[in-house]
């Protein structure tokens, strides 16, 4: 996938848990490892807004287009 | 759609097609031990007729065990079909009573439900071949039959059909996964 998610960085910048952060948001913390390790498949404009709010941070410090390689 | 009831019926209904499973080769077996007697006869009063035999041998002749062996066999032509699609029914009414509605099991039981009920109705006229050779083989006038009725074009729709809701199944699978993969 070409989109890398930041979430362990954001969360190590901040000192937050990821346990907190699940909870903050309103989503599993399964899910929440799912989008850390880029498994996920979509996510909702909503789940990303409460990420950004709760580590008061833009959408670009989470999410990151990388081109693949050989594209 | 994930109510109690409905769960409780998917439970119930999976049950009875497991005891189908099981009930029906031995009610085949019991027929042809006992034909070509009637099996239950207080239901023929009724006009109901549980017999494996065909219409037109109403009133056959005594059976030899020869004929009874073979009729059993050929018995399982339609017998097989029927027994799997009662045991892949049981199967999703299972799963759905767990509440996994959009799976890739339930996509390869209704292809193989779909393929059982082709295979079944093209073989029909086979079984009804060779059923009616070997019931009449020893008479004095033996008589093959070979019949593809109404039911049978019905039921080869309805192989269609389930051949359909298998992709239906096959699309919503892929859908449910992405779905579940939306955080």
């Amino acid at each position: 996938m070409a989109i890398v998610v930041n979430l362990d960085v954001m969360l190590a910048k901040r000192k937050l848990k990821s346990q907190d952060l699940a909870a903050a948001v309103g989503i599993t913390v399964q899910n929440l490892s799912i989008l850390k390790t880029g498994k996920a498949k979509a996510i909702r404009f909503s789940t990303l807004s409460a990420i950004c709010s709760y580590l008061e941070c833009d959408v670009g410090d989470i999410l990151q287009y990388q081109a693949e390689l050989g594209s | 759609m994930h109510s109690t009831k409905y769960m409780t019926l998917c439970r119930y209904i999976s049950v009875l097609l497991y005891i189908a499973c099981v009930v029906y080769p031995c009610w085949v077996a019991y027929f042809w031990y006992q034909a070509p007697g009637v099996v239950f006869s207080p239901a023929q009063d009724y006009g109901l007729r549980l017999s494996l035999l065909p219409a037109s041998m109403l009133h056959p002749q005594q059976l030899t065990s020869m004929v009874k062996c073979l009729g059993f066999m050929i018995s399982w032509i339609p017998g097989a079909v029927v027994v799997y699609i009662c045991y892949a029914a049981a199967n999703i009414f299972h799963n759905l009573a767990q509440q996994r509605i959009f799976s890739l099991l339930h996509v390869k039981y209704l292809r193989n439900m779909a393929y059982a009920l082709f295979i079944g109705q093209l073989l029909h006229p086979v079984y009804d071949l060779l059923l009616s050779g070997v019931l009449s083989w020893h008479t004095e006038h033996p008589v093959v039959s070979v019949s593809f009725t109404v039911t049978n074009i019905v039921l080869l729709v309805c192989g269609i059909l389930l051949m359909i809701v298998a992709q239906v199944f096959l699309a919503a699978q892929s859908i449910q996964a992405e779905q579940d993969l939306t955080i």
